[in-house]
């Protein structure tokens, strides 16, 4: 090149370097806002036809339901004041006084009748109703009082409301539809701009019935590649971003302004068993020798760094229905010998279905477990779907083998079980007729000890039938500024509402 | 010119339809939408009732005559995920598109263009062998390795550029960049080896020997004859870089189209990647269509009949 190419090409630098620091000088000083990482954009703001843990980490922000969660996942009121059984099929709950929606429009009886009846009824095709499908009607008392009817005994129909927003009554008469785009709730945050895959501003609802939340502005910045996420966490333009890869936790925790912070999360992740298709796999000798060949132990510590809890049965391991005194399988290959040998299985193949990069080390994990099942004498072939076509084959039955897959324990209630194992359940490949007739004689008691004790009986059972090889419930990792004081949920919900800075 | 051009449109028509009508056929044989878009512990029924919701429970000839007779009139329905028009959802990437598209061409030109000359005119010698590993660099770097290693350089240590997101004109110069780096790297030896070409022609010597400045020989002989291959390639990369651009996008959190294509297919939201589709068969025939009209005026020995 010549000396006249050098001196352009030092001056194209020059200028792009200077271009670069204009923002950077707008960004000094204290943040103005809570800017939180995401990797995709929420679906719309209608909050009864979306049901996605996306939107609702966005939209919880907005929208208030009449029970929350708390930071240790214990049901408490949020819109309701209180509720009481009145008999195995009604529910008495008492709502809060002086609330209102960002319209105006007054929060009470009517609020409440209008959305769980427009949510239960089916033509409506509501993505929430399964949360609350077993409820019937709502009355209303008074302009702060509801009776919920249900069609069979609910005891978790104040779980399933954890997950219910309230919307207006008028938006529910014109159709939720409505609120795609202008959200209207009775939460800490009105929604002030949405740009479409690039960012959602969120400011303070000065009108709000609580305790004004101390943080004014949030942003949420959708960035889909993780590496340019943790990049934009370390670079300061952004205070918070959920899913940190394992790999990356070093330079989060090393950096001196941000941190790693970490919660047991309540999505469980197992190796479902195709047991509806003929194969070695229907002899429950075969599932549990898997269950003793997999050293599930040693894959949370490997490949997944320490990132996840190892499920004791078919439970998450914050669901308050989990047998203390339970034993996972124990990491036995002589064991799961015998057990092979003892069903006689001569080495027929079977296939462990996995997704890519849907869960945390979803293929690596798969992987991993395919090599400790060849060690026992099992062979298995790995085989990577596309999300799409697995929840196909599994939605149709049509998998064969066995699948790597995960499910979220909404309830932290025994009842998941149902969700999991129940014969002609969606997703679930697997069928029990006694297992079925316990789940149908636990799933209604409302009496707390005699339910307890129900589903403890329960777990062991269907541990012992082994429908699935047991691994492990997820850590959820979340990258933060160490200045901002925030703590993870369980249930992967922000609630800014709590954060300040310090 | 007219009869040409005519001809020329009808069958930029029968591409974008036909183009329209696989892609519908490709996407419909990936499988079932519903299972992705419903949430995923619905039940059986819930997910029978949108599928007759949305239509994906008729036979597929008739999805596909609903499709086709809605798209004549300019409507590709509601995009599932956003539930929003989904041509609306194509039209609002398009600025952020067209910005990187142009931005990134416009590195490659103005960088490519005088690296290639100067290869050319210095054949053989140390500027020539520079720009040449510089274009093979340019082409062989990968653009996901390249972009993250800007961004761990510029916004993580150096602290001088934001990560991504589109808005300031400092967030446009790392994608347009790491976009622009491969087709810069064409650019360059493309017009190296044209200019090479044109200036062994005997009307170069000539013009040389009637004692012609060499920058007058070059601008006015050598450029003009070396242009047709060099818009070609112009014309080639932009067809690739609409729609194209998914990685840069992708890193750089760019709104673009691209993005917006492989998430709809990624979630099987048929209308929006239908949509998405249509506009990038338009848009790349157009350019195309561009690009033959311009070898006319760039060489009138083209005619177009």
């Amino acid at each position: 090149m010549t000396t006249k190419g050098w001196l352009w090409s030092i001056a194209l630098c020059v200028g792009i370097a200077l271009v670069g620091l204009l923002p950077s000088v707008a960004q000094a000083g204290a943040p103005a806002k809570v800017v939180i990482g995401l990797n995709s954009d929420v679906r719309n703001f209608d909050p009864i036809n979306t049901l996605d843990t996306t939107t609702d980490r966005v939209i919880t922000h907005i929208y208030e339901y009449l029970f929350v969660r708390d930071l240790d996942m214990k049901v408490t009121p949020l819109l309701a004041e209180s509720a009481r059984p009145l008999d195995d099929l009604t529910w008495e709950v008492k709502l809060r006084k002086n609330v209102k929606f960002s319209d105006g429009e007054p929060f009470n009886a009517d609020t409440v009748k209008a959305n769980l009846e427009y949510i239960v009824k089916k033509e409506n095709n509501s993505a929430r109703r399964v949360r609350i499908d077993l409820v019937k009607s709502v009355a209303v008392v008074d302009e702060h009082t509801v009776r919920i009817s249900t069609e069979k005994p609910f005891p978790t129909l104040l779980e399933g409301l954890t997950e219910i927003y309230m919307a207006p009554t008028k938006a529910v008469a014109a159709g939720p539809k409505v609120l795609t785009d202008k959200p209207i709730g009775t939460g800490p945050y009105k929604l002030q701009e949405w740009r479409r895959e690039q960012s959602i501003t969120l400011v303070r609802n000065d009108g709000y019935w609580g305790s004004p939340p101390q943080i004014a502005t949030v942003e949420f910045r959708i960035i889909p590649e993780v590496t340019a996420r943790v990049s934009a966490l370390l670079a300061g333009e952004i205070h918070l971003t959920p899913d940190v890869p394992p790999q990356s936790m070093d330079q989060v925790a090393k950096s001196g302004s941000t941190e790693i912070r970490t919660v047991a999360g309540r999505r469980v992740i197992f190796v479902a068993f195709n047991t509806l298709q003929p194969g070695p796999l229907q002899d429950v000798r075969v599932r549990q020798a898997i269950n003793h060949a997999a050293d599930v132990d040693k894959i949370i510590r490997t490949v997944l760094e320490g990132n996840a809890k190892q499920m004791v049965g078919p439970l998450s391991v914050i669901s308050r229905h989990l047998d203390p005194k339970l034993k996972p399988y124990s990491a036995d290959p002589a064991k799961a010998k015998a057990l092979l040998q003892a069903a006689g299985y001569k080495g027929a193949p079977i296939t462990l279905h996995t997704p890519n990069g849907r869960y945390l080390k979803d293929k690596e994990a798969a992987q991993a477990i395919a090599d400790q099942l060849t060690q026992a004498g099992l062979n298995v072939k790995v085989q990577v779907d596309e999300w799409g076509t697995l929840l196909d084959l599994v939605k149709t039955g049509k998998v064969d083998g066995m699948y790597f897959f995960g499910r979220s324990d909404t309830t932290l209630d025994g009842s998941m079980i149902r969700d999991w194992f129940r014969t002609g359940s969606t997703w679930v490949t697997y069928s029990d007729g006694k297992i079925d007739a316990a789940i149908d004689k636990a799933l209604p008691i409302v009496n707390p000890d005699k339910r307890r004790q129900a589903f403890y009986e329960l777990q062991a059972q269907v541990q012992e039938q082994a429908p699935w090889l047991f691994l492990w419930t997820q850590v959820d990792i979340y990258g933060v500024s160490k200045n901002l004081q925030w703590q993870p949920r369980g249930d992967e919900q922000f609630n800014i509402k709590a954060a300040h800075w310090k | 010119m007219t009869r040409y051009l005519a001809g020329r449109l009808a069958l930029t028509f029968l591409t974008v339809f036909m183009a329209l009508s696989f892609m519908f056929g490709v996407l419909h044989m990936a499988g079932d939408p519903v299972l992705l878009l419903v949430p995923v512990d619905s039940s059986a029924e819930h997910i029978e009732r949108m599928r007759v919701q949305w239509g994906f429970a008729d036979p597929l000839w008739v999805q596909y005559g609903r499709f086709v007779w809605r798209a004549c009139q300019g409507d590709f329905g509601t995009s599932l995920k956003y539930n929003l028009p989904a041509l609306s959802l194509v039209l609002e990437r398009l600025p952020a598109t067209a910005l990187l598209t142009f931005a990134s061409i416009l590195f490659a030109v103005v960088l490519g263009l005088p690296l290639g000359i100067l290869a050319a005119v210095r054949e053989g010698r140390l500027a020539d062998r520079l720009s040449n590993v510089g274009s093979v660099l340019g082409q062989s770097i990968p653009s996901f390795w390249l972009g993250l290693l800007l961004i761990l350089m510029f916004s993580v240590t150096l602290g001088l550029l934001p990560t991504g997101g589109m808005g300031t004109l400092a967030q446009l110069v790392m994608p347009a960049v790491t976009l622009g780096l491969y087709s810069l790297g064409r650019v360059a030896k493309l017009t190296r080896s044209s200019v090479l070409e044109v200036l062994r022609a005997d009307y170069v010597r000539t013009a040389r020997a009637k004692g012609v400045r060499e920058t007058t020989v070059l601008v006015r002989h050598v450029l003009k004859n070396a242009a047709i291959p060099i818009v070609t390639i112009i014309g080639l990369q932009m067809s690739g870089l609409i729609g194209g651009a998914i990685v840069v996008e992708t890193i750089f959190a760019w709104p673009g189209l691209g993005r917006l294509i492989v998430q709809s297919i990624q979630f099987r939201d048929f209308p929006a990647a239908l949509a998405a589709v249509f506009f990038t068969a338009v848009t790349v025939s157009l350019v195309n269509l561009l690009v033959d009209l311009l070898y006319g005026f760039l060489n009138p020995r083209v005619v177009h009949e």
